[in-house]
């Protein structure tokens, strides 16, 4: 289990953690998430000892990571890839780390072959892609089988196979008890591997919740109508003043329960051949709670299309192209 | 990437220990073909400065002969200019301790060893990984200094060592055959070694400080060479000046490895050797208080 209570940390006068207060509980996957500069790094390097909090505290299991009698089995990390001498081979790289706990030089060749570099493992780091570097960090935060693992951006340049692997990975390992810190900017990829969220803008928390609860924060009662009568029908939503959007040639975006709709559908004769209640995706929730709080907001592009709301059905899409 | 299961935990308990520590440091030392590239490279210089030095104490020793045969006939001594004008018996000693010529070259290559040992942790956030697997810092840098020191030591020793005797046969038969290994010669390779151990002492220290590669290899060229330059520019502005040359660590260096130092020297070999150790002393400690104790960020 990882606690982080009231961590603060500053350079100079800027505060990269603000008073900051999580727990990644024990069998579950922790999302964390945030816009660039936000303080992930900070508060995982902060978790590992490389930095001394300003004030707060980082606990692993209850203990501070430099007291710790056996780190590596204990919590096992992913900060960047290639934080690793570019001279030195995968597999003398991770028998560098594995022999500092007297694990056996066996044990690096395990956690090889379950990354898949058996066959680059003897070759130098320098000539690593992205994904390889990836792979072999996971490989050393796998290494001393750790009861807590904390994975900055694992995904950051994987194949699609190892994106998949990663969430598998995350889920085993919650499954088997380990607590899981994962950072990620993939954000359908988040959806699909976390179960809790942190979601942290400017050094402070933003949100620190479940993920169902998460997107329940979403405004989605509104519910998306397509009806051949659509005029006609917009008609009597106004008569009964409830809000909508016209979207696409056919569609309406409601703000009224779904059974309301198809009720007054009915009364007013109009055939309705589309009823779809809008889920907001953890991107759509996740970007109206930041929105604010980027420390580096790109600049729009003109003529920039206001985005619209997905639909969910392949028609959406393609009414979109005949837009 | 295809399988999900994961192998068996290990079931012993590991835990993290000094030991561990030490052998991981040696490990990461000997996995770096540029150390191995830079040990063939010293001891080729150090045995190449001894071979060079072997024929120009031959030309001493001719001079010597010279200037001792017209002595004993009465005559004046040949004009030699004064700092090439040695006797017998100190060519001898010059050649007792001919081993260690190349030693302020050679150890120049292994600090900048120590410094990049410790500075390219930094520059590829290597360091990163070694503080997570061991978060106690002191054991990480007495790791990598006893790592250095042990082998800047038996590169210093084995290169004056194997200097001595290529410089054997090159040597004047005057020469060689009066030499023998003793005691002196000894002294003058154990010398070399401690000369060598602490450079790579200073190296590490000024690494961890500056956390920078090329940074650290200037502060160490600065102390060693650049610093006697500019007191020898200055000697003679005042006379502290003057006194404090002798303990600059270049020189006392050389005054540390000399074979034959007149009895009533103001600096004996040890006391040389304990001077150079305060020298490379204060770099390690800042640079153990460095590393220990700042966040670790390049």
């Amino acid at each position: 289990m990882l606690e982080v209570r009231n961590l603060t940390k500053q350079y100079g006068n800027q505060a990269a953690v603000d008073g900051i207060s999580f727990t990644v509980p024990d069998g579950r996957v922790t999302g964390f998430l945030g816009p660039n500069g936000a303080g992930k790094s900070t508060t995982m390097r902060l978790l590992l000892g490389l930095e001394k909090p300003t004030s707060g505290t980082a606990l692993i299991d209850g203990k501070n990571y430099r007291s710790l009698p056996s780190p590596l089995t204990s919590v096992g990390a992913l900060l960047d890839a290639k934080a690793m001498h570019p001279g030195r081979s995968g597999r003398a790289h991770l028998r560098s780390l594995a022999v500092t706990h007297g694990l056996p030089a066996s044990r690096a060749d395990e956690v090889i072959e379950m990354t898949g570099l058996t066959n680059v493992a003897s070759k130098k780091v320098r000539g690593f892609s992205l994904g390889m570097g990836q792979r072999l960090g996971i490989a050393a935060a796998l290494l001393g089988n750790p009861q807590n693992v904390i994975l900055d951006e694992p995904v950051n340049g994987l194949d699609p196979e190892g994106v998949i692997w990663v969430r598998n990975l995350a889920r085993h390992l919650a499954s088997q008890g380990t607590s899981v810190l994962i950072s990620s900017h993939l954000m359908s990829e988040m959806s699909q591997t976390a179960d809790d969220l942190v979601v942290i803008g400017r050094g402070r928390i933003l949100a620190n919740s479940s993920m169902q609860d998460f997107l329940a924060l979403a405004n989605n009662d509104r519910v998306l109508v397509r009806t051949d009568e659509r005029d006609d029908f917009a008609r009597r939503l106004k008569e009964r003043s409830v809000a909508f959007d016209a979207v696409e040639t056919d569609g309406l975006l409601v703000q009224a329960p779904t059974r309301d709709i198809a009720r007054l559908g009915v009364d007013a004769g109009v055939l309705l051949h589309e009823i779809i209640p809008q889920v907001a995706t953890l991107e759509e929730v996740y970007m109206n709670m930041t929105r604010d709080e980027v420390e580096y907001q790109s600049g729009e592009f003109a003529g920039q299309p206001t985005p619209e709301i997905a639909t969910g059905t392949p028609w959406g899409t393609t009414a979109d192209k005949e837009n | 990437m295809t399988s999900t299961t994961l192998p068996t935990a290990p079931t012993r308990s590991y835990k993290l220990s000094f030991f561990g520590t030490l052998r991981s440091e040696f490990l990461k030392f000997r996995t770096l073909a540029t150390n191995w590239v830079m040990l063939l490279l010293t001891i080729a210089i150090m045995i190449g400065m001894s071979a060079a030095y072997a024929t120009a104490l031959n030309r001493f020793y001719q001079r010597a002969l010279e200037t001792q045969a017209a002595l004993e006939a009465g005559g004046p001594s040949p004009q030699v200019r004064p700092e090439y004008s040695f006797t017998v018996d100190q060519v001898l000693d010059m050649a007792r301790s001919i081993g260690g010529v190349g030693m302020m070259f050679g150890s120049m290559l292994i600090a900048s060893i120590a410094v990049v040992f410790i500075g390219a942790e930094y520059a590829t956030r290597q360091i990163h990984s070694t503080m997570t697997a061991v978060p106690r810092r002191s054991s990480i840098y007495i790791s990598k200094l006893l790592v250095l020191s042990v082998w800047s030591f038996l590169v210093g020793v084995i290169s004056a060592v194997a200097g001595y005797f290529v410089a054997q046969p090159i040597l004047d038969p005057g020469i060689s055959e009066q030499l023998s290994v003793g005691t002196p010669t000894v002294l003058n390779w154990l010398g070399v070694g401690l000369y060598c151990l602490l450079m790579s002492w200073m190296g590490l220290g000024f690494g961890a400080i500056l956390r920078n590669n090329a940074g650290g290899i200037v502060m160490v060229v600065v102390l060693m060479f650049i610093s006697t330059i500019v007191f020898g520019l200055l000697a003679e502005t005042a006379n502290w000046v003057a006194d404090f040359q002798p303990y600059l660590p270049i020189n006392l260096g050389e005054t540390m490895t000399t074979v034959g130092l007149p009895e009533d020297t103001d600096i004996n070999n040890l006391e040389a050797g304990i001077w150079l150790g305060v020298w490379a002393l204060v770099p390690a400690l800042l640079g153990w208080f460095r590393f220990t104790f700042t966040d670790a960020k390049g």
